[in-house]
This record gives structure tokens, C-alpha cells and sequence, in this order.
């Protein structure tokens, strides 16, 4: 009988794996496939994946960048007393307004440019646009344009159209010029180069220039391009750009540059063409000062760029101004809920500079022709559904892109909501189909990973399921076992057991009622440490009762875009807590509390029945770390047990990035439990984990959690703590993977371990 | 204000030289031309009543005036010599503004600007140059100033490797002369 179960077993693996790498094998030749059209995302994918200049590249940037806007954040801070949070609250507010009456601040714009002398134009469609300027450089001789940086002229694909008419255009933004010289697209919003380094703009510039240059000097490839440029500025007939903002008080356009080639196309040739969408409109010249303050920080961690330039009308009668509004798709996100926030964007790129996919792909591949964050976003609305279903793929869910946007967009929110628009139209692909029509069953989930537990028998070593036939591109991090005896069977049904005496027990939760919510990765893969999480709970003096019945808070299905299945496995799970009589609802998970807390209401939003149940059940859900600090408000030294190894810190990325969590777990390592707290870099950086994304992209996947480990392994200390299952799940599988003795422990483990230690001491 | 003003224009990369009065001022001017090893020098309209005493003394130091207005005209100089409208203690900014594109061109073709500034004419912040851009707008009764710069440091760009570099089509280097007493009558 346990021979033939065994074998059974045995099969079944295999017939499982075999599975995973026929899918494999197939994206693999399908990858190959399009390997002659590079323009694909599978092509463009691959490209990126197989180029560690662009990833060493894009790291230096990210870094580079984050220190330098943090830096000038917090001097305008001590400054002026006003903070990131204050000043880009105030912004995303005045940007509403202006949403809010748009056509009424158009016509106060065009009023008073007109009036300034210059002509304003509405056009719908870039094509619109680019008949307007090529009858305007027809009827005024112009043969040579030189452009200014402008996103908007990238989006209608301005300079292909003004080609085939004939005309000379010349790039004169140092960025966007060996971008044109190499044919190539512009990788970022601020920084078009961003995916090169010196030695390569060097090859383009010695190029163009005829003459060799090493490129270890970086100001002499300026100096060949001031060189190389400076005839076009004194011979174009027609300068083109775009504009920061359009202010309506005074029919102004400002414009925003470092090098100083906007005023020379501005001021040079004889007609001026600025290309601009709606969401340009600020109403006052105070509200563009504004704008600048957060957008040079934000772009370039400058507290101003050398040029902001205020232009009001042609400047002389022998010149000409003309501006023009661009719809393309912005009227109809303005008037859609899930997505006109979006219109506030500054186009500063900060999003795309804490992302951690971006710095694996780059924005060729995270993004369209707007890229990080933000391009996952506007892509639908400016050029089709169909060129935002590969890169939304790419987004993590980490939020870290919400932190810093300066006018406050739901980011991730919305990406979410591009990823279920890219699952009504496309379908999920046929694992994650499976995957979730399974999850969506409780009692057939249950089922499953029961199977699933005794299946794994030959395979399964502890923790680990080992000595697989795993395919290379998923064999850095070793797969979890299922474990024999889930949670739920371990801790439903037992009675409260607050704990009356030790160093906890008179905390403030005490005589709390707490209902403990399990989640899916902890009952079916880390049952101890859920034990772990009553215990620790029960020694605040709280009593914990597990409710039966409880399920998934339906995660999986919201971040893999199909609403329908996480709106019924959210119904499922707001039901049976709405019944649960308990103060409060903790979880260890802290995934399923941003969940719950910050997902339900949009999830819900077309519900008010729903929403209010919800909202009755999100009050009470807690996650573990805050629960400890926020309720049971453990005191400094309450848990100092004596001795123990240093550990880091990773935070969850949605923990620190969604719930707020910055200084809780600190406090609690390094003063509640006297631990030696050795801080690691990028501690706020997701570990590349993002639930399926690992699945759906394991190469990705892999770079970012190698640079996890790595920053984990240079603090020397052998404990990492954290408070999310996922991270857990993914560290402990790709630290062993790779050889690294590293304990991966969730926050009540560590806690757990120094209730023990405290029980040993004073025994 | 005026040591904020110093200390923020330091940072985005100019060179503030004090000045006691317009006399000290012009022989700065002198000073940082031979500094910087320029031979032609575009001095710009806007100086007023400095124009004409800095013209003779770069003449003295052996400068050649570039005579003509045209953009190529003022391209030929290695150095212009500008006033400003405004200084902004906040970003240590300065504001060139207005619709002679003489003393915009000073300030953008040359590889080397001097803004020759009154002590007086700093403001606090960027919401006083939006007070000033509001009083000279077209059609507002003042100015009217259709066009205005706020330069602060010298052209810079940072996109190769987000390494700093400076003069990619303006200036490499921008000094500010600060005047202490008496105006630069415009």
C-alpha cells in the first residue's frame, strides 16, 4: 500500500514538473520566435534580461538619485518647515481643481496667451498635430527644427512624422540627441539615457563627431555635443517643445530645463511651437512655483534647475507663438474614476526611480513610450490596451512608486486596475487560471493542498521540497514543502489561554478578545509560525480564538486582475469575519491587512452594502507588528532576555510602503527586546517576491532578491526578521538555494524565541 | 537675505564676488575676464548706466567688444556681461527678463556669464518673481515682460551617468557680482 502510494506520489510530481517545464520550453521557444522582431515585449524583455550593463547602469542611477532627492527634500524641510508629505498634498489638491473645471481654466489660458499674442490650437489626435506644425514649417520655409525634451512630442511620435515630411529635425537635449543619433527611445521621463553609460555615448559621439573619444572624461562628450549642436540652434528656422505648465492667470508657458537648450530653441529661431496635453493647466504663477519646488526635487534632486523659463506670447512682433492642446485620450481619462487622477502627473520620473523591476528591465521594457509607473498607466489611455499588457505585468505591487510621486497618483492602485483591464481582454494565462479557479474554492483549495502535502512525501526535506528535476530559470530559489498538518487544524477550535503571567501579560491588550486570521502561505506552509503568532499574542494578556471556516482575503485574484474571483473570495472572507465577536483581527500577514485595509474599498466601491460590511471588518483587522505596538504598546526593555545574535530588518514592501510602518519594527527589535539591530541598505526595498510575479517572472525575480541577499549578507548578521509569509517564503527558498546559512524569521518567531528565552532565564 | 542668497546660488553652482560699489564692480568684471582667459566679450544693453565703464575697462584690459546683435553676432564672444531683474534668495536664482533678446543671448551663448546684481533687488522667494511675472504680464499695464529666466548656476546637464557636467549650450561657468551700494540703474 505505501509502496503504491509511493509511486503514485511520485508520478504525480513528476507529471507536475513536467508540466512547468513544458511552459517553460514553450515561452522559450515563443521568446525565440520573436527574437527577429525586437519591438515585441517578449523581445525587448529578453534583450534587457540578457544585459547586465543596463541593470548595473540603472542601480547606479536609482541610488544616485535617491540620495540626492531625499537630500533636498529634507534641506527645503529645514528651511521652510514644510514637509514632502505637506507640499505635495497641497499640489495633488491644486491639480484637482484644475481637473475639476478644465475647460474653464483652457479658456482663461487661451484668453490671455491670445491676447499675448500668441495662437492657441485644440487638436484631438496626434496626427493633428503633426499636419498643423508640417503646414506651418510648408508655409513659413522652415527646412530645420530643432526640439527641445518633450514626453508629449515622444507620445504623438513627432520627429518620424516631421521627417517623412521632409523636414531636418534636430534633438538638442544631450539625451534625447544620442538617442536620435542612435536610433534608439528614450529609457526615462527625465533622464533619456539612463540605460547607457559614458563609454557608449561615447562610441555615438565619436561617431557623429569623427573623432575618438575615450569617454572617461565625461565633460568632454559635452563639449563635442555643445560643439555639434550649437549650429543648429543659430539655423533652425522652427524650435519645438513642450511646457511644464501652462498657467492660466497670464496664458503662460514655463518651461523646466538644466541645460539651457529650451531658451535657445525658444529665443532663436523665428516660430516657436510649444505641443502640451490639457493636464498642463495650473491656474496661478504661485501654483507653477509650487510645481517647481516638487518637480526638480523629484526629478532631479535639484532644489531648481539652472533654467525655468516663463514664456507669455511671442517676445518680439517679427516672432511667432504657437501652442497646442493635446487630447489624445486625456478628455476620456479625465473622465474616468479609476483612472483620472493619473492627469496630475509632472512627468518627473520619480516613479520609475524606486522601482525595483525598472532597474532590472529599463524603461524600454517597464513602460511604452512613458515608462515606470506612470507609463504603465497612461499607456492604455494615450496608445492602446494592447501595448500595456506585457509591462503591467512587471509591477511588483510595491508601492514604493506612491511614496514618492509628488502629486499623490494611486500608482499602484491604478496598475492594478490596467491589469484587470488586460485580464477582460486577454484572459489570465492558463496556470494562474487554474491556480485561482482552484483558490477560489475553499473546501477544493483545502482538498488540494492536503493532496498536495502527501504527494510531495519523496520529495519534501523539511521544509524544502528537493532533488526536483527544477528548471534552470526557477532553480534559485528551493520550492516550500506543504506542510502535513496545516495551521487551521493546529489552532481552530482551542480555547483563549491569555497568559497571566510573564513580561508581557500586563500590556494593554490585556483582556483583549483577539480573532487570529491565518492566511494562505502561513496555515498551508508555516503552521509553526502561526502557532508562533497566538503565543505571542496570548503573552500580551489577550485571549485568541481562530475562527473555523476562514479562507483567503482574496489577494491572489485582485493582484492577478481578475476582479470577479477576488470579489467572491473577498465576500467570503468579510462574511465570515463579520460574524467573528472580537476586538480585534490580527494577522501575521501583513499583505492581507493592505488588503483588506486599502484594496476593499475600491474593490467594493460600486457596492455600498458591501462596502460598509467590509468597512465594519477592515476597522477591527490589525496586522501583528502594529498590534504590539499600537495596542499592546509594549514598553521599552519589556522583552530583553539576554543575549542573542544581531539581526536586519527587511521591511515588508507593503508594510512599509501602504501600511506605514517605518519605525515600529526598529522599536521593537532594538528597544522592547534590547536585540542588536544592524540596519541593511535598501531595507524598504522589495525582496522581488510580489506573489505570482516570481512565478510569472523569475529572471526579475531572481536579480532583485539577489540583491536582497546581498544587502542581508553585508550586515554580517545571520538573522533576517520580517513580517510577511511571502518574504519568508521567497528568502528562506532562494537563501538556501544558494547555499546562504541565513534564518529568515517572521517578527512572532523572533518575539516568540525571547518569550522562551525569558522563560529559560528566570528558570 | 543676502547671505542666503550667496549660500544657495554657491550650491547650484555660481560664483557670487561682492562688490563695495559700481567702481569695485567693474574692476571684478575685469578681473574674472582675465581669470578665465576670454578674448571677445558681448556687454549687454541691460547694464545701464555699468555698460558704458565696463565696455572701456575690458577695452583697457585688452577685451574685444563684440559690436553687432545678431545671435551670431553673440555667439562669436566667450563671455557676456548681463544685469538681472530679480536675485531669489530661496534658490539663488537670478531673473533675466524682458524682450531684447541681446541680453538673453549674453546670457545663453557665451561660455562664461557675469550678472552683474544690486544687493537690493533680492526677494525671498519664488512666489515674489511670481508677484513680479504677474505685475509685468502683457496686458497688465506694467512691462510688459514676455519673456523671463530664472538661471541658476551655469547650463549643467547630468545624463550621462547622472554625473554633473557643466556648458552643454550655455554657460560652463555663471558669476554673480552682488553691488552693495548703490542700484543698477535700469
Amino acid at each position: 500500500m505505501s509502496l503504491s502510494f509511493r509511486r503514485i506520489a511520485t508520478l504525480a510530481v513528476v507529471g507536475l514538473l513536467a508540466a512547468l517545464g513544458w511552459r517553460v520550453a514553450v515561452r522559450r521557444k515563443a521568446a525565440s520566435h520573436q527574437g527577429r522582431a525586437l519591438t515585441t515585449f517578449r523581445g525587448l524583455y529578453g534583450q534587457a534580461l540578457a544585459n547586465p550593463q543596463l541593470r548595473a547602469n540603472l542601480a547606479y542611477y536609482q541610488k544616485t538619485w535617491r540620495r540626492q532627492r531625499d537630500a533636498s527634500l529634507q534641506a527645503y524641510q529645514v528651511r521652510s518647515g514644510r514637509d514632502f508629505e505637506t507640499l505635495r498634498h497641497e499640489l495633488a489638491g491644486i491639480k484637482d481643481a484644475v481637473l475639476a473645471d478644465l475647460p474653464a481654466y483652457f479658456r482663461q489660458f487661451k484668453d490671455a496667451a491670445v491676447r499675448a499674442g500668441a495662437v492657441v490650437v485644440e487638436v484631438t489626435s496626434p496626427e493633428e498635430v503633426h499636419r498643423y506644425i508640417i503646414d506651418l514649417a510648408r508655409r513659413r520655409g522652415v527646412s530645420l527644427v530643432v526640439k527641445s525634451k518633450s514626453m508629449v512630442s515622444e507620445e504623438i511620435h513627432l520627429n518620424r512624422a516631421l521627417e517623412e515630411s521632409g523636414l531636418r529635425v534636430v534633438e538638442t537635449d544631450l539625451g534625447e540627441y544620442v538617442v536620435q543619433l542612435d536610433h534608439d527611445r528614450p529609457s526615462h521621463m527625465i533622464s533619456p539615457i539612463a540605460h547607457k553609460n559614458r563609454y557608449q555615448v561615447a562610441e555615438t559621439l565619436s561617431r557623429v563627431s569623427g573623432s575618438k573619444v575615450s569617454g572617461d572624461d565625461i565633460s568632454e562628450l559635452t563639449g563635442i555635443a555643445r560643439r555639434q549642436l550649437r549650429p543648429a540652434f543659430l539655423e533652425a528656422q522652427m524650435g519645438i517643445s513642450g511646457a511644464n505648465v501652462l498657467i492660466a492667470e497670464t496664458g503662460t508657458a514655463m518651461l523646466v530645463t538644466n541645460e539651457g537648450n529650451g531658451r535657445l530653441i525658444s529665443s532663436l529661431p523665428r516660430i516657436h511651437v510649444i505641443v502640451a496635453g490639457y493636464e498642463k493647466l495650473l491656474p496661478t504663477l504661485d501654483d507653477a512655483m509650487k510645481q517647481v519646488r516638487l518637480l526638480t526635487r523629484g526629478g532631479t534632486g535639484q532644489h531648481i534647475t539652472s533654467y525655468t523659463t516663463f514664456i507669455t506670447g511671442p517676445d518680439r512682433p517679427d516672432r511667432e507663438l504657437h501652442i497646442i492642446l493635446l487630447d489624445n485620450g486625456r478628455w476620456k481619462m479625465r473622465a474616468d474614476p479609476d483612472f483620472s487622477e493619473a492627469l496630475r502627473c509632472i512627468r518627473c520620473g520619480a516613479c520609475a526611480n524606486v522601482c525595483p523591476p525598472y532597474q532590472i528591465v529599463g524603461g524600454h521594457v517597464f513602460g511604452h513610450v512613458y515608462a515606470g509607473a506612470i507609463g504603465l498607466v497612461l499607456t492604455p489611455a494615450h496608445h492602446g490596451l494592447e501595448n500595456a499588457v506585457g509591462p503591467q505585468s512587471l509591477c511588483l505591487s510595491c508601492n514604493a512608486c506612491a511614496t514618492v510621486c509628488p502629486v499623490e497618483i494611486p500608482l499602484p492602485r491604478q496598475i492594478l486596475d490596467v491589469r484587470r483591464d488586460a485580464v477582460e481582454s486577454q484572459g489570465l494565462p492558463w496556470y494562474k487560471g487554474a491556480a485561482l479557479e482552484l483558490w477560489s474554492h475553499p473546501r477544493l483549495f483545502d482538498l488540494a493542498t492536503r493532496v498536495g502535502a502527501r504527494l510531495q512525501v519523496p520529495a519534501a526535506e523539511g521544509h524544502f521540497l528537493r532533488h526536483l528535476p527544477i528548471p534552470d530559470q526557477v532553480s534559485w530559489r528551493t520550492p516550500p514543502a506543504l506542510a502535513s498538518r496545516p495551521a487551521r487544524d493546529r489552532l481552530v477550535g482551542r480555547r483563549p489561554a491569555p497568559a497571566r503571567h510573564g513580561p508581557l501579560a500586563d500590556s494593554d491588550a490585556k483582556g483583549l478578545r483577539v480573532a487570529y486570521f491565518i492566511q494562505c502561505v502561513t496555515d498551508r506552509f508555516f503552521p509553526e509560525m502561526a502557532e508562533a503568532t497566538v503565543r505571542v499574542i496570548e503573552a500580551c494578556g489577550a485571549g485568541v480564538i481562530v475562527p473555523s471556516g476562514q479562507h483567503c482575503c482574496g489577494l491572489p485574484a485582485y493582484d492577478a486582475g481578475d476582479r470577479p474571483r477576488a470579489l467572491s473570495m473577498a465576500k467570503q472572507t468579510v462574511r465570515l469575519l463579520g460574524r467573528v465577536e472580537a476586538d480585534y483581527i490580527v494577522t501575521g500577514a501583513a499583505s492581507c491587512v493592505a488588503m483588506m485595509v486599502h484594496d476593499y474599498p475600491h474593490l467594493f466601491r460600486g457596492d455600498p452594502e458591501w462596502l460598509e460590511r467590509a468597512r465594519k471588518v477592515s476597522d477591527r483587522v490589525i496586522d501583528l507588528t502594529s498590534f504590539l505596538d499600537r495596542v499592546a504598546r509594549l514598553p521599552e526593555g519589556a522583552l530583553d532576555s539576554g543575549p542573542f545574535a544581531p539581526v536586519t530588518y527587511h521591511h515588508f514592501c507593503q508594510s512599509h510602503n501602504v501600511l506605514g510602518l517605518r519605525t515600529e519594527p526598529q522599536r521593537l527589535i532594538s528597544r522592547v527586546m534590547g536585540l542588536e539591530l544592524r540596519e541593511m541598505e535598501g531595507a524598504s526595498t522589495c525582496c522581488g517576491f510580489g506573489g505570482s510575479f516570481s512565478i510569472d517572472h523569475p529572471r526579475v525575480s531572481r536579480h532583485i532578491v539577489e540583491q536582497t541577499l546581498a544587502n542581508i549578507a553585508a550586515t554580517e548578521a545571520p538573522v533576517v526578521v520580517t513580517d510577511n509569509p511571502g518574504c519568508i517564503l521567497h528568502l528562506r527558498g532562494s537563501a538556501d538555494a544558494t547555499g546562504r546559512p541565513l534564518r529568515v524569521l517572521h517578527v512572532a518567531e523572533l518575539v516568540d524565541e525571547r518569550l522562551r528565552q525569558w522563560g529559560r532565564t528566570v528558570a | 537675505m543676502e547671505q542666503q542668497f550667496i549660500e544657495r546660488a554657491t550650491e547650484v553652482g555660481a560664483v557670487v564676488h561682492t562688490a563695495a560699489d559700481s567702481a569695485e564692480a567693474v574692476a571684478l568684471v575685469a578681473r574674472i575676464y582675465r581669470s578665465v582667459a576670454a578674448r571677445s566679450v558681448v556687454v549687454s544693453p541691460d547694464l545701464a548706466h555699468l555698460k558704458e565703464p565696463i565696455s572701456r575697462t575690458l577695452i583697457e584690459v585688452g577685451a574685444s567688444l563684440v559690436e553687432g546683435s545678431s545671435p551670431e553676432d553673440v555667439a562669436e564672444a566667450d563671455l557676456g556681461v548681463t544685469g538681472a531683474a530679480l536675485a531669489v534668495a530661496e534658490t539663488g536664482s537670478i531673473l533675466v527678463a524682458g524682450n531684447d533678446p541681446v541680453p538673453r543671448l549674453a546670457t545663453m551663448l557665451p561660455l562664461i556669464h557675469v550678472a552683474v546684481v544690486d544687493v537690493r533687488s533680492i526677494v525671498p522667494s519664488l512666489e515674489d518673481v511670481a508677484g513680479y511675472l504677474r505685475r509685468t504680464a502683457p496686458g497688465k499695464g506694467g512691462g510688459p515682460v514676455r519673456y523671463a529666466s530664472l538661471v541658476s548656476g551655469p547650463s549643467r546637464t547630468a545624463d550621462i551617468e547622472k554625473t554633473l557636467s557643466t556648458g552643454v549650450h550655455g554657460p560652463r561657468e555663471l558669476h554673480i557680482i552682488l553691488i552693495r551700494s548703490e542700484s543698477v540703474e535700469r
